[in-house]
């Protein structure tokens, strides 16, 4: 039997270089204990509440965890309170809160670990460390820039805190210069974590672009507690965080909504099989296969949720031909049949306004290959594979019996109408696919 | 028509059409509540003759403004997360009464948005009042103003967060009273089903305005942060609304999804073209005489345009002009409602469509299938699609007999309440029987071909066939 794909799940696949990342993050857990332990006892004298309650709060607060629709794993609300802990100054009832970094990153380490604990407890799902391991060298670096250096002709930004009581836009904006180079530096860290083969620089962009706004939430989150502290005491955390809280929520809704839009295209898919214009099972498995095959082109995330819709509808134009295909099988199709299959496929999915990358993708799946190689026509790579994908399904029907002779048939056709990288990223997939047990 | 109300619910007028007449019953409620906002205004000023400090009213009717006009030019309406409700919670804590009276008029009376001038003097008037009248609750409940006294956490609490959620809620009542008013004299629309569905949509953003005006206001002032506070909490609100906004649109695009694979799929089979669509618009009909939830009106759509997914597929060859179901095509009819659902299993779908999928043919009478349910056992989102299903089927002009005019139609419909219909559905079907055939005539307008010959198992007749045999048609 054949593996299902799960419509909705492109799920980033193993990560391959998150050791350096939890070894910087261990080097620094490590370098804060050993030079804050000879300052525990005045802190802790000090401020030694306030810090507990940073750390449960932090803890908590990794419990919220989220993934974004890019596919990027955060954690705000823990990673705002760290940030609001590093820039804390002064606190309602305390006076001024002169923790050195050490003790941030002391108390984040233990309040992030804690809660990682917890969530891996709670979903019963480990978690992975070395995105933990990135937040808190995030964090070190605020704490660092913000109390250690003296950034200001020998003074800290945090000495210079009380100077700048009466115009404090001064001092947030020097905290928003600081919470940007924390973000940049977690931002390279995760983007190395998740990073597979593809190249480190097109997906630390994408990383950017995806997660950018939401980091600019974070650190403003992180500077609004930090300032709450001063009027509002230990209930600033709480109280700055729910806005955060909000967008969580309503990412969570997002990413509902679009789920299930997906799986409705993935069961309508169907409707040209069960109409018996195609196989049982065709779209799936053409839909799965593409996946696999895109993910090995190292296709964007991105790219690959709309390689997925389109090649679960790249049927539906059938239902417009006036005879159906013997057997649905394109592949056996007249190429005018199969541009026309493909344009009025495009065409429906563009009724729904909203789709036009996938029809994108739909209209030019049929072009053969020759045409971009003479005549240097653009056909996006995702209907490419689509086309070998789906004449792979129809040669195989599914049955890896028949895997040789499709390839070999495939092979005919190799760079006339097939595109041969993309082929042989297929025979890479499907070798692959048969050499494990089902 | 939810989403209508949704968008509309902190203002009116932002997307249809206006009386223009200069004096009319829109005018005339405009001016009642521009005289009510007067006369508290003159009481107030009487009693406490202080005006607020334009530091700091001046750059919150500057905010105000840019949120009203982010909302409107830049989200379209198309959001309910609502900057300028979040300004005017702040400068209730900030400025007082007075000065949030201000920045609410300022809001919609500023906004450099071209509006029909009706509108901009209703919403003017309007948030002025809400500003008003929630700086009254909040000093009220023990609210202090923030511009004149200092307090510490406790206070900060006590005398402005709690007093300032407090007055959220009464300016989103006020709000919703307003809106409502205005909405039943210009549309007619009941008052109490706009309050209804208005309070079950958006009462729990408000609760949101309070907390978050608060964190503004505590920023501005006690944290002495001033304008500068806006940079700190404006990139999670925008955020938040841009992805409620994001979330929006996604369904959008869920619902015309279905609607362009399923008309896509029928257009092959002349009698089902076009169908799907046409029952949906005239069980969304039935749905608002019937006063459904947004999230049952939802349901209901889902499920009217999917209702027939398990008909798809090929049809036994009949003959034009038969009336006499084939056992194979008998078979077929009943088992299409478990096809369908078998079909749409692996969608986390609200789970009232499914069940209204598996028994739009269940008969009031009880002798429907799949599960011979009979009455209040029957999904009431089946019942309306079984309703409207049947009136769909009977106004299609087909060519084996001459179409059926709206008031026959209606008459046999009528006469099947009871039997195979649900009376109230029955009764809704026929009050709003002129909204139901100006939709479905829109739609058999733009379907090519909707002549038809063969049988649709849709027909009464063939309800009664199925559930009597056909010795019963004789």
């Amino acid at each position: 039997m054949s593996i299902r794909p799960i419509p909705g799940t492109v799920d980033r696949a193993t990560v391959t270089m998150p050791r350096a990342v939890l070894g910087l993050g261990l080097a620094v857990i490590v370098v804060g204990v050993i030079t804050a332990a000879p300052h525990a006892h005045s802190v802790l004298d000090h401020a030694g509440g306030a810090m507990l309650v940073f750390l449960i709060t932090m803890a908590a607060g990794s419990l919220l965890q989220v993934r974004l629709p890019s596919g990027e794993l955060i954690s705000p609300v823990a990673q705002a309170i760290a940030i609001g802990m590093a820039f804390g100054s002064q606190m309602a009832g305390v006076g001024s809160l002169s923790y050195r970094s050490e003790g941030v990153i002391v108390a984040s380490a233990a309040g992030l670990i804690v809660g990682t604990l917890l969530l891996t407890a709670w979903t019963r799902r480990s978690q992975p460390s070395a995105l933990v391991a990135a937040r808190l060298v995030s964090v070190a670096v605020a704490a660092v820039l913000y109390r250690t250096v003296p950034i200001f002709h020998g003074s800290t930004a945090l000495e210079r805190y009380p100077e700048w009581s009466s115009s404090r836009w001064r001092m947030t904006l020097v905290m928003f210069a600081i919470g940007l180079v924390a973000a940049a530096v977690e931002l390279v860290l995760a983007t190395a974590v998740t990073t597979r083969e593809r190249s480190f620089k097109q997906a630390l962009i994408e990383g950017g672009v995806a997660a950018g706004p939401v980091s600019l939430a974070v650190v403003s989150t992180g500077i609004a507690i930090a300032l709450g502290l001063a009027p509002l005491g230990l209930l600033s955390i709480v109280l700055m965080v729910c806005p955060l809280v909000l967008l969580r929520f309503t990412i969570l809704q997002e990413a509902s909504v679009r789920l299930t839009r997906r799986q409705t295209i993935a069961a309508l898919s169907r409707l040209t099989e069960v109409a018996g214009y195609t196989p049982p099972g065709h779209s799936h498995r053409v839909a799965m296969l593409s996946v696999r095959v895109g993910r090995s082109l190292r296709l964007p995330e991105r790219d690959l949720v709309v390689l997925e819709d389109a090649a679960l509808l790249h049927d539906i134009g059938q239902v417009y031909l006036s005879e159906p295909i013997p057997g649905g099988a394109t592949v056996e199709a007249a190429p005018r049949d199969q541009d026309s299959i493909a344009s009025e496929g495009a065409d429906i999915v563009r009724r729904t306004k909203a789709l036009d990358d996938v029809a994108a993708v739909m209209e030019a799946q049929a072009t053969q290959f020759r045409l971009v190689r003479e005549h240097g026509d653009q056909v996006p790579l995702a209907s490419r594979i689509i086309k070998v994908c789906n004449a792979y399904d129809d040669l195989t029907r599914g049955d890896s019996a028949r895997r040789s002779e499709a390839i070999e048939r495939l092979y005919l056709g190799l760079g006339y109408e097939y595109d041969p990288e993309v082929l042989e990223a297929l025979v890479g997939v499907v070798e692959g696919i048969s050499g494990r047990p089902d | 028509m939810p989403d209508e109300l949704q968008r509309r619910h902190t203002s009116w007028g932002d997307r249809f059409g206006h009386p223009t007449r200069f004096f009319d019953g829109a005018w005339a409620y405009v001016v009642t509540l521009a005289v009510a906002l007067g006369a508290l205004l003159a009481a107030l000023l009487l009693q406490d003759p202080r005006l607020p400090s334009w530091q700091i009213v001046g750059p919150l009717a500057v905010l105000a403004v840019l949120g009203e006009w982010n909302r409107l030019v830049v989200r379209h309406g198309s959001t309910n997360v609502s900057l300028t409700s979040v300004m005017l919670a702040a400068s209730v804590a900030l400025a007082g009464p007075l000065g949030a009276a201000i920045v609410g008029a300022a809001a919609h009376g500023l906004v450099p948005v071209r509006r029909a001038p009706v509108a901009r003097a209703f919403n003017t008037v309007m948030t002025g009042l809400l500003g008003l009248a929630g700086g009254l609750v909040y000093v009220g409940c023990g609210g202090r103003v923030l511009a004149h006294h200092q307090l510490d956490e406790l206070g900060l609490f006590l005398h402005c967060l709690l007093p300032l959620v407090v007055s959220t809620v009464a300016i989103f009542l006020l709000n919703v009273l307003c809106v409502g008013g205005m909405l039943s004299i210009t549309t007619g629309a009941s008052l109490g089903q706009s309050l209804r569905s208005m309070i079950s949509l958006v009462w729990l953003s408000y609760l949101w305005y309070g907390l978050v005006g608060f964190l503004f206001a505590v920023l501005w002032g006690p944290a002495r942060l001033g304008v500068v506070s806006v940079l700190v909490m404006v990139a999670p609100l925008l955020l938040a609304q841009s992805s409620l906004a994001q979330r929006n649109a996604e369904r959008e695009v869920h619902q015309r999804t279905i609607e362009s694979l399923i008309a896509a799929v029928e257009a092959r089979d002349p009698i089902m073209h076009g169908h799907s669509a046409r029952v949906a618009a005239a069980a969304g009909v039935i749905g608002d005489e019937l006063r459904l939830s947004p999230r049952r009106a939802e349901a209901l759509q889902f499920a009217a345009l999917l209702h027939d997914i398990g008909l798809v597929g090929p049809r036994p060859r009949s003959a034009a002009g038969q009336h006499h179901l084939s056992t194979a095509e008998r078979q077929r009819i009943r088992q299409h409602p478990d096809r369908g659902v078998e079909m749409l299993r692996e969608i986390d779908f609200l789970a009232e469509s499914v069940a209204a999928i598996r028994h739009h043919h269940e008969r009031w009478d009880g002798h429907g299938f799949p599960s011979g349910l009979a009455g209040d056992e029957i999904p009431l989102l089946a019942r309306i699609i079984a309703v409207a299903d049947a009136y769909c089927a009977l106004i299609t002009p087909r060519l084996d007999r001459d179409t059926m005019s709206q008031q026959a139609t209606l008459t046999a419909i009528r006469a099947r309440a009871g039997g195979q219909f649900d009376p109230a559905c029955v009764d809704a079907l026929v009050a709003g029987q002129q909204r139901v055939q100006r939709v479905t005539q829109d739609l058999l307008g733009t379907a090519d071909a909707p002549i038809v010959a063969g049988l649709d198992h849709d027909l009464p007749e063939i309800s009664d066939q199925m559930a009597f045999g056909s010795a019963a048609r004789a």
